[in-house]
């Protein structure tokens, strides 16, 4: 697939960390939006957005982007969209991830 | 000593990215905070820092805005890295001194490239600004130029280019004796030349300094040395 995490060799030791990381941020996104905390909500999407192509998974940087574009002006339906589409992408190719 | 480089940023995954692509180059220096970050540059000189903008206890520009109101850290070389990528934030960056502006998420390598770049700059402006004043001499590594200082006025010494590398190169290891092929290696970049070449311009180095040409030492059987006999010290032109 053409958005599977696609590190360099230098960091492919660190990607696995990286992915626990993320899917351990679902629930946080999710408790912050809940709350309606959009701050917090685009902190962690603005550093998703800075961090994700670093490791190979640009794919989450651009979920991240929109997401941290889309809790700047409070428009909720938009996160939750992008968080699903995290949720998805995590669960797709995170635990081939993680075996490697 | 290994070049110094101060990582201002409160994702420790991007510490880590930064980490990798550095390794071996620089040694890392970590700050997490504004709050951090001024208290590591109090306490160490530091060669360049990596800059984010969005930090937890304020923004990276009003580091950089102290850093250039500062006489001491008003050259060291700041680089913004930041997944702030608009044109407001970069004008504000440069506006402040910023020396580059790098966008999250980042190559490695392009870091790496970039990082390098700006060290190379700032050692080259570092040796550029350089006067060594050895005994009565002045020597200007920008201009090329050295100077016989006599009564607090400094008369020029007219040197060819070979001479004033060879001249540099004893005066700023005052008392070290060189052999004729580390002299070689260090002024004519190892080319092929006659070791009896070194002489000739040593004699003629001599001839050209005149009051001063018992600076320039032989060592019987080794080489040369430089000994004004009062050491030597960097000042900045």
């Amino acid at each position: 697939m053409e958005d599977e995490p696609n590190p360099d060799h230098e960091i492919a030791d660190l990607l696995p960390g990286y992915l626990a990381n993320r899917r351990a941020d679902l629930p946080s996104i999710h408790k912050a939006l809940s709350a309606g905390e959009f701050d917090r909500v685009r902190v962690l999407a603005h550093n998703m957005k800075g961090s994700g192509a670093g490791y190979g998974c640009a794919t989450l940087s651009e979920i991240g982007g929109r997401m941290e574009a889309a809790a700047k002006i409070g428009d909720m339906v938009a996160v939750e969209e992008e968080l699903a589409a995290m949720t998805e992408w995590l669960g797709r190719v995170a635990p081939d991830q993680e075996g490697a | 000593v290994k070049t110094v480089v101060l990582v201002v940023e409160d994702s420790p995954e991007v510490v880590a990215l930064v980490e990798r692509a550095l390794a071996g180059e620089v040694r890392l220096r970590v700050a997490r905070s504004l709050a951090e970050a001024r208290a590591t540059i109090r306490a160490e000189r530091l060669d360049l820092i990596l800059l984010d903008i969005s930090l937890p206890d304020g923004e990276g520009f009003e580091l950089c805005g102290e850093l250039r109101s500062t006489p001491e850290t008003k050259d060291v070389p700041v680089v913004f890295l930041t997944g702030r990528g608009g044109i407001v934030d970069k004008l504000a960056a440069f506006s402040l001194g910023a020396d580059d502006y790098i966008v999250k998420p980042f190559d490695p390598l392009e870091l790496l490239v970039r990082v390098r770049t700006r060290l190379e700059r700032s050692r080259h402006r570092d040796r550029s600004d350089e006067v060594l004043r050895v005994g009565d001499l002045e020597i200007n590594v920008a201009s090329m130029k050295v100077g016989l200082v006599q009564g607090g006025a400094a008369r020029p010494i007219l040197l060819t280019s070979v001479q004033f590398r060879l001249l540099y190169h004893l005066a700023s290891h005052e008392r070290q004796v060189f052999d004729r092929a580390q002299l070689i290696r260090a002024v004519w970049n190892g080319a092929v030349v006659c070791e009896r070449t070194v002489d000739t311009h040593l004699s003629n180095l001599r001839r050209k300094l005149g009051p001063l040409a018992d600076y320039l030492e032989s060592v019987r059987g080794v080489g040369y040395r430089f000994c004004s006999g009062e050491g030597s010290r960097k000042v900045e032109s």
